[in-house]
């Protein structure tokens, strides 16, 4: 009992934290590039901004309606 | 004195979703006459919003199918994610404010509806599960699990199917209106968008890298009078002028609503800074983390009437 009170209550101020300005702008040049990043990959690697078998692929059915 | 942001303006919302909604359903030339068929693939590119693609009208494909169809496919889905972090990080939950066709049935829906019943917070978690879920049951199932039992946008793409091949039977078109039916009913007794808070998995997902999003929510808590009007009217049960809190930067959808009640105009839509600011500046946008203090009621009413709106 009390150890769920303590994982409510520090849930409680994870979720009423607040989170510093500039780690926030740090993270999000970091974020902005990984995503960037992975597109680059999908297109490298996958060839995935347009891929035929997706496209061509009967999505319905595919769901089994 | 804190620097007044440059907004945009919710008036604009309504229109964008109506657009975006019409956008999504360009799939509609390929079902022209001979002559006119247009060469419109189905799911060209990924957008930001729940659409179905097994829509006849689709020509987007929708994030979360897609990341099945990879799952099963066992192939790592670098270009979903990747957009989805990329759309994360610039506009965050935006695009469930401003473009998500689902949200517009919602909106929609809550404009009718007078109930203003709260559920317990936790139940937030449950769309973290459902995204968790999206996964484990592709792989374990082999299909498109998510989107053939439990998706809320699934109806768009049942309807237009069986209006057109009418193949689908009639076990799966009632099904899915019962699903849709569900989501909707818990919707309307709900205050705000209930789907977006607890059970949207691409909410889910477009949250975390929110958290840093470029676009923000701004608040000048020295015109600020408490009046507790944004937080009445948020759809997602948020109070929005605790701005820094991570609730809020994991829920807020940047629908405008609470820039619009403010009787002082506190709130503003607006880009968040892009470099650490320096010294100087950071004072004068420290904001208290609980809003501004609680005024006596005489001085709300008196900046009530003073207030431009």
């Amino acid at each position: 009992m009390r150890l769920a009170k303590r994982i409510s209550q520090a849930a409680l101020r994870v979720r009423a934290a607040a989170v510093s300005e500039d780690l926030i702008i740090r993270l999000r040049w970091f974020l902005l590039l990984t995503g960037i990043l992975g597109i680059y990959i999908g297109f490298q690697v996958g060839d995935d901004w347009y891929v035929k078998e997706f496209a061509t692929y009967d999505w319905a059915r595919g769901m089994g309606y | 004195m804190a620097k007044q942001v440059r907004s945009l303006d919710p008036k604009f919302r309504l229109p964008a979703q109506a657009i975006t909604f019409g956008i999504h359903r360009l799939g509609i030339f390929r079902k022209l006459p001979e002559g006119w068929h247009a060469e419109i693939p189905r799911t060209s590119a990924v957008t930001p919003c729940l659409n179905c693609q097994a829509c006849e009208l689709a020509w987007l494909a929708c994030p979360m199918g897609m990341t099945q169809r990879y799952v099963i496919d066992k192939r790592f889905p670098f270009y979903v994610l990747g957009f989805l972090v990329l759309v994360g990080v610039t506009v965050g939950r935006w695009a469930c404010g401003w473009l998500c066709p689902m949200g517009l049935v919602l909106d929609i829906v809550n404009r009718g509806s007078k109930h203003k019943y709260e559920p317990p917070d936790w139940l937030r978690l449950v769309k973290y599960f459902y995204l968790a879920g999206l996964v484990v049951l592709a792989l374990g199932s082999g299909i498109i699990f998510f989107c053939r039992y439990l998706c809320f946008g699934a109806i768009l793409g049942i309807i237009p199917y069986w209006l057109t091949w009418e193949t689908i039977s009639y076990t799966w078109l009632f099904y899915h209106l019962g699903v849709f039916s569900f989501y909707l009913t818990v919707s309307y007794y709900v205050h705000g968008r209930a789907w977006c808070r607890y059970f949207c998995p691409l909410g889910a997902m477009l949250s975390l890298p929110g958290v840093f999003s470029m676009v923000k929510l701004h608040y000048n808590w020295m015109w600020c009078t408490n009046c507790g009007l944004c937080k009445k009217v948020c759809p997602m049960g948020i109070d929005p002028i605790r701005t820094a809190t991570l609730k809020n930067r994991l829920e807020c959808i940047k629908c405008g609503r609470c820039v619009n009640a403010c009787p002082n105009n506190c709130l503003a839509i607006g880009m968040a800074p892009l470099l650490t600011p320096g010294k100087e500046e950071k004072m004068t946008r420290r904001v208290p983390v609980n809003g501004a203090p609680k005024l006596p009621k005489e001085v709300l009413t008196e900046a009530r009437i003073n207030g431009k709106k």
